[in-house]
């Protein structure tokens, strides 16, 4: 009679048995295949969530921001920590709590007013926009945070917008956030120097565009009014470079429908 | 394997081509006890490692790039699955392997008995088995990289080993019997 052979054993060895290795074909076409896919852009605190361009975030987000908005408007004048931050006026009084929601746009482009920052902007048609829950300090990451109004476009395009405090002029400002760029995101955008610097005139009103090359379309337009400065960013991660002329013409036309506050 | 992971995530394809290289066939291994199936397997590795490009800069810790690999891979595998049942037409199973094994202990009766057996099991108990036995790994550093809870592995291993022992002690059963005839 054969004696009983320990089992545990019989099925370690059967997990020794060696496997096929993975063909030359397969590395050659990870390499064509790596070759034609983009890398995400993680920008620090810029980074999206994933999930923001769907409309499931924005509906439940919706809910969540009507209820900060209510909140935030019974503290006017009160930032994140209790700190009174000047702020633009905004231009809406209880209709925030309406036009907070986070929605898409329907045929046609709509204005969006900024609940806590005051200004007006044209969005196209078909965009999602979800404003900010929090007021930005004018120090942190100007990323599409809690402090950010956000605008989800078509396939990769996004925008957000702060505005908060700054004492100095355009010129310091634009310094302040080229070095805010060096401090926040040397990870993932290890340039030091913005590709495109650039003066704009809006409607009168003083801008600067700068465009960064981290592998893919972000470019900034900086501007200042009554002590408030405002950033508002456009990035397009399915293009490779610090500008593209369609994403420039998107991102001006957005621009030029800005209304700030007085 | 940090350098290379640090320059691919800036955009290095050369450098993720050499990475590939030193992982791939490890990959291969895990994918192919996971799936049963070489071209299944093949895809899977595939699909892991151009997912691993694209997502390649949301690792934070390049000393992890394995362990985030293949966390990438278990769900490609389960993927790779899911289009298996709706494509069944594009099976072909895994070659019979060496039938000379470590030290002796399976015989080719064993080894039949145990590959049934683990293609038996949900894609999750082999998951676990794999990466318990051939990857060699811990439980709780097993449950990480699977992303699931330390109890859900236990039971997972539990179960799926208790099945596959129950299968050779079917046999051994069976074998006793026929040799008390004989």
């Amino acid at each position: 009679m054969t004696a009983p052979r320990d089992p545990d054993a019989r099925i370690a060895a059967f997990f020794e048995a060696s496997q096929p290795d993975l063909p030359d074909r397969a590395f050659d076409a990870v390499r064509r295949d790596i070759h034609r896919t983009r890398q995400l852009i993680v920008i620090g605190p810029w980074r999206q969530p994933t999930s923001f361009q769907s409309f499931g975030f924005l509906a439940a987000a919706a809910a969540a921001v009507a209820v900060a908005i209510v909140l935030l408007n019974m503290r006017p004048g009160f930032g994140p920590g209790g700190v009174p931050t000047p702020a633009p006026t905004p231009t809406v009084g209880p209709a925030p709590v309406v036009s907070a929601s986070a929605a898409a746009s329907p045929s046609g482009p709509t204005v969006f007013t900024s609940p806590l920052y005051g200004y007006t902007a044209t969005i196209p048609a078909g965009w999602f926009t979800a404003p900010a829950l929090l007021r930005w300090d004018g120090t942190k990451s100007s990323g599409p945070d809690a402090e950010a109004d956000k605008f989800a476009g078509p396939e990769q395009i996004s925008a957000w917008t702060i505005g908060g405090p700054f004492s100095g002029d355009l010129a310091a400002f634009v310094t302040n956030r080229i070095a805010a760029n060096a401090r926040d995101h040397s990870d993932t955008c290890p340039v030091t120097e913005p590709e495109i610097n650039e003066p704009l005139q809006i409607g009168g009103q003083p801008w600067v565009l700068l465009g960064w090359n981290c592998g893919a379309v972000i470019n900034q337009a900086l501007t200042l009014r009554n002590g408030v400065a405002y950033v508002f960013t456009f990035r397009d991660l399915g293009v490779r470079a610090a500008t593209d002329p369609v994403d420039r013409a998107l991102f001006l036309s957005i621009l030029d429908s800005v209304e700030l506050p007085n | 394997m940090r350098e290379l992971v640090d320059r691919a995530k800036r955009g290095d394809e050369e450098a993720f081509d050499a990475l590939a290289r030193q992982v791939g066939d490890r990959c291969m291994a895990i994918a192919s006890w996971i799936l049963r199936d070489v071209d299944l397997a093949e895809d899977a590795v595939q699909a892991a490692l151009v997912r691993a490009w694209r997502e390649l800069r949301t690792l934070r810790d390049a000393d992890r790039f394995e362990a985030w690999l293949h966390k990438i891979l278990t769900n490609e595998c389960y993927a790779e699955a899911r289009r298996r049942t709706r494509w069944s037409a594009r099976i072909r199973v895994l070659p019979a392997p060496d039938p000379v094994d470590a030290g002796g202990v399976l015989t080719v009766n064993d080894r039949d008995q145990l590959e049934r057996a683990f293609r038996r099991l949900t894609l999750e108990q082999r998951s676990v088995l794999v990466f318990h036995h051939v990857v060699g790994l811990p439980l709780p550093e097993l449950a990480e990289r699977l992303g699931i809870p330390l109890g859900t592995a236990k039971s997972r291993l539990r179960n799926g080993t208790a099945a596959m022992r129950a299968s050779l002690e079917a046999d051994d059963r069976t074998t006793t019997s026929e040799e008390r005839f004989a």
